[in-house]
């Protein structure tokens, strides 16, 4: 029994839905409305580690008796657990690639994309505060975050989250101009399910890509990731969602 | 067999400690560039030209340039032979990468905060004030340059300053907790994640009076304590202190020896 629980379709959730359809295992969806974020995500409180994720409430997904939450982690634990087809490089350097990016997309892209898409999509607005002023179950960095979302973005935040996606789209281009079909070379891997999660809000019109330069290279590769069958599926099965996600980096 | 590494770092311990004490556990010779943080030689030309991120530690290895000290623990357990300091359980190897972005993110980020401001600011601020500037210039990734300046002019606002203190209560009460049915981090093996811990919890101890941070003692964290106590009695922290020039003002004899009552 395998189920991946989710706030939406969240660019984390995404990339986890993916990879489990990647690696054609079965799994049901449990879809959890924000609003009963902090009694559903008080169910898994048994685990410390979850309920001191730095990420956000969900996606967590639960394979038999083992609960694992934070997305990139979770692409590693579904390619440990579950080698074929394999999807990180056979090498040491080709898994500190991964690895080095994966830090990236995590500590600068996905703080940027949550606050965006709070910002454009969320809408909570001051139902928010009732329902998560309170949230014992939540930390007081993830109640935080969520109680920012019930006031307006500033334009300092919005400036600064364009800034790192800015980052994180010219360094993906980099990565593509040479002619490489997968960001990491001639294999496909979970680089390429976890950034794409992250471009492809841009690109489908869920979030505003004004201002923010796409490369060629980065197009196409887009386009190749949407084409592969576990991905189309994966994008079938719930609603885009952009929720209060992972904080920006305290020391700047 | 492959040529030996290259690693470029400071002191042993914080960010530089992580990827010294996995190649000592993994029983890899490597050639150790020491760089001097607080003479910013990480910002100096020479060294961009190996690591153009500036940033240390770094490492060099079969031609590749390899940064982000916990993925580069990573790759020194997948590239060399040696005791495994990986899981090979999938779930334990989400626990120990779990553990190691809580400290990498929240955790040491935090302590280092209030180190920086009380030591690492200070101890640079005395520097003549255009020279100063100038080294700040020099630093090439914009996160790193606020950091320097606020560490420098003593910028971290008092707000900063007080979350930051919350956070290292917090996260050493989680890892104390943690500590109640395995001896390591990720469980019942030694693995990466202690090593992380290891290169920031060590001078929490040490530091709580100094930094007005009652953080790790035998009276609030005794499992911790414990912890510390078996990490010290392993050789590969005497053989990578050994590295330090600033002297790590810690008695490893009697920290491996401590006796609790």
């Amino acid at each position: 029994m395998r189920t991946l629980h989710i706030n939406g379709m969240t660019p984390p959730a995404l990339a986890i839905a993916i990879a489990l359809n990647e690696k054609g295992l079965a799994f049901s969806i449990t879809q959890i409305d924000w609003r009963e974020t902090p009694a559903a995500f008080a169910r898994f409180s048994d685990s410390p580690e979850i309920a001191a994720t730095l990420e956000g409430e969900f996606p967590i997904l639960v394979d038999g008796m083992t609960a694992v939450s934070d997305s990139y982690f979770v692409l590693e634990y579904l390619d440990d657990a579950y080698p074929t087809p394999r999807l990180r490089p056979s090498d040491a350097y080709g898994q500190w690639q991964l690895q080095a990016l994966a830090r990236f997309f995590g500590e600068r892209a996905l703080p940027a994309i949550s606050t965006l898409g709070v910002a454009q999509v969320f809408g909570g607005g001051a139902a928010v505060k009732a329902l998560f002023e309170n949230a014992t179950a939540l930390t007081s960095e993830r109640r935080d975050a969520w109680l920012a979302a019930a006031e307006p973005t500033s334009e300092n935040a919005i400036e600064e989250s364009r800034r790192k996606l800015g980052l994180l789209f010219d360094r993906l281009d980099a990565m593509l101009v040479g002619g490489q079909p997968w960001l990491l070379g001639q294999d496909y891997s979970l680089s390429d399910i976890a950034a794409f999660a992250l471009v492809h809000p841009f690109l489908d019109g869920s979030l505003d890509a004004e201002g923010l330069a796409i490369g060629e290279a980065l197009r196409l590769w887009h386009e190749r990731v949407l084409a592969r069958p576990a991905v189309q599926a994966a994008l079938t099965l719930a609603k885009p969602a952009f929720l209060p996600g992972p904080e920006h980096a305290r020391w700047g | 067999m492959s040529e030996k590494p290259v690693l470029y770092h400071w002191e042993p311990n914080a960010n530089s400690g992580k990827p010294m004490l996995a190649l000592e556990e993994k029983g890899v010779a490597y050639d150790s560039v020491y760089i001097d943080m607080l003479e910013f030689d990480q910002h100096r030309p020479d060294y961009l030209e190996i690591n153009p991120m500036g940033t240390i530690p770094a490492m060099v290895h079969d031609g590749h340039l390899l940064n982000e000290s916990t993925a580069i623990m990573e790759y020194v357990d997948a590239r060399f032979d040696g005791p495994k300091l990986r899981p090979d359980d999938a779930a334990k190897r989400w626990k120990m990468r779990w553990w190691m972005k809580y400290c990498d993110q929240y955790y040491a980020p935090s302590a280092s905060m209030v180190a920086w401001d009380m030591f690492t600011g200070p101890a640079v601020r005395n520097k003549d004030p255009d020279e100063l500037r100038a080294r700040i210039e020099a630093i090439p990734l914009r996160e790193r340059r606020i950091a320097w300046t606020k560490a420098i002019y003593g910028q971290f606002s008092e707000e900063e300053l007080a979350e930051s203190r919350r956070r290292v209560m917090i996260a050493s009460a989680l890892f104390e907790d943690n500590l109640r049915e395995n001896d390591w981090v990720a469980g019942d093996q030694f693995s990466l994640a202690d090593i992380n811990a290891f290169n920031l919890v060590y001078i929490l101890p040490h530091m709580a009076d100094t930094m007005r941070l009652p953080s790790v003692s035998v009276e609030r964290t005794p499992r911790t304590m414990k912890w510390l106590q078996r990490m010290y009695q392993r050789p590969s922290i005497r053989r990578t202190w050994a590295h330090s020039r600033g002297g790590m003002h810690i008695d490893i004899e009697a920290e491996a020896n401590r006796e609790f009552v």
